[in-house]
């Protein structure tokens, strides 16, 4: 996926540092997270809605992110808590 | 700016979303909603629909991560030298990606990018008129009478 480009096309690429956070979900909420996402998009384009391009491809990155990490082996063990 | 997409061909199972997306939005983006009823457009349009889909060619545009994730769709169809677009689908949340001018390309990426041939629509839609200088769009209705005439 591209980064974000100037008026002219041109890629910039951002030097610029920000938070990122450790956050830990339960496999059942990622899921119903990443569903829950798909299906944000889908009702969007039932009502033919638009978000702006640079949100779209925020939330399809993470989407991707929350794709990734259910797939991948970067988990803990915790207690449920209901 | 783009998105990642990988273009497939259209299965058994999207034919439910390109059926609805195709009705609901065409019927939205052209004029034709204040002079056709309701019941005289979805029982006329379905039937046009299956008859082109029968005969043409369907490529989606989907998420590489997740193939069920569709993005648009492109229906086209070539008879010999004539190149056909029958309606082209992106969903709105995905627009100004440039995906309908990435299927459009993709379909006809064989062709020479110079040639002076148009390519025809047969539906007309705000976006078809919009995209008809820089795709070289002709939109001929009639085709869809030479090549179906014998149901319609």
């Amino acid at each position: 996926m591209s980064g974000i480009v100037d008026a002219s096309g041109e890629e910039i690429q951002s030097t610029e540092k920000v938070k990122a956070y450790k956050l830990y979900l339960t496999e059942k909420e990622m899921q119903n997270l990443a569903n829950g996402l798909t299906a944000f998009f889908n009702v969007m384009a039932n009502e033919n809605r638009q978000i702006s391009p640079e949100q779209t491809l925020v939330l399809i990155g993470c989407l991707k992110k929350m794709k990734d990490a259910i797939a991948g082996n970067d988990y803990k063990i915790v207690q449920e808590t209901i | 700016m783009t998105l990642d997409l990988v273009f497939r061909n259209c299965d058994e199972e999207d034919l439910g979303f390109i059926f609805k997306s195709w009705l609901v939005n065409f019927r939205a983006s052209n004029h034709l909603e204040q002079f056709i009823s309701h019941t005289i457009y979805f029982a006329n349009q379905t039937a046009l629909i299956k008859k082109i889909l029968e005969k043409s060619n369907c490529i989606l545009a989907t998420s590489p991560e997740d193939q069920r994730q569709i993005f648009g769709f492109i229906v086209y169809e070539r008879i010999k030298d004539i190149r056909m677009i029958h309606y082209v689908y992106v969903k709105s949340p995905f627009r100004r990606f440039g995906i309908a001018t990435q299927l459009k390309d993709f379909v006809f990426m064989d062709d020479d990018k110079d040639s002076i041939m148009p390519i025809f629509t047969t539906h007309h839609t705000r976006m078809a008129h919009l995209l008809s200088t820089k795709w070289n769009l002709i939109f001929n209705p009639y085709l869809l009478l030479d090549f179906y005439g014998e149901k319609f």
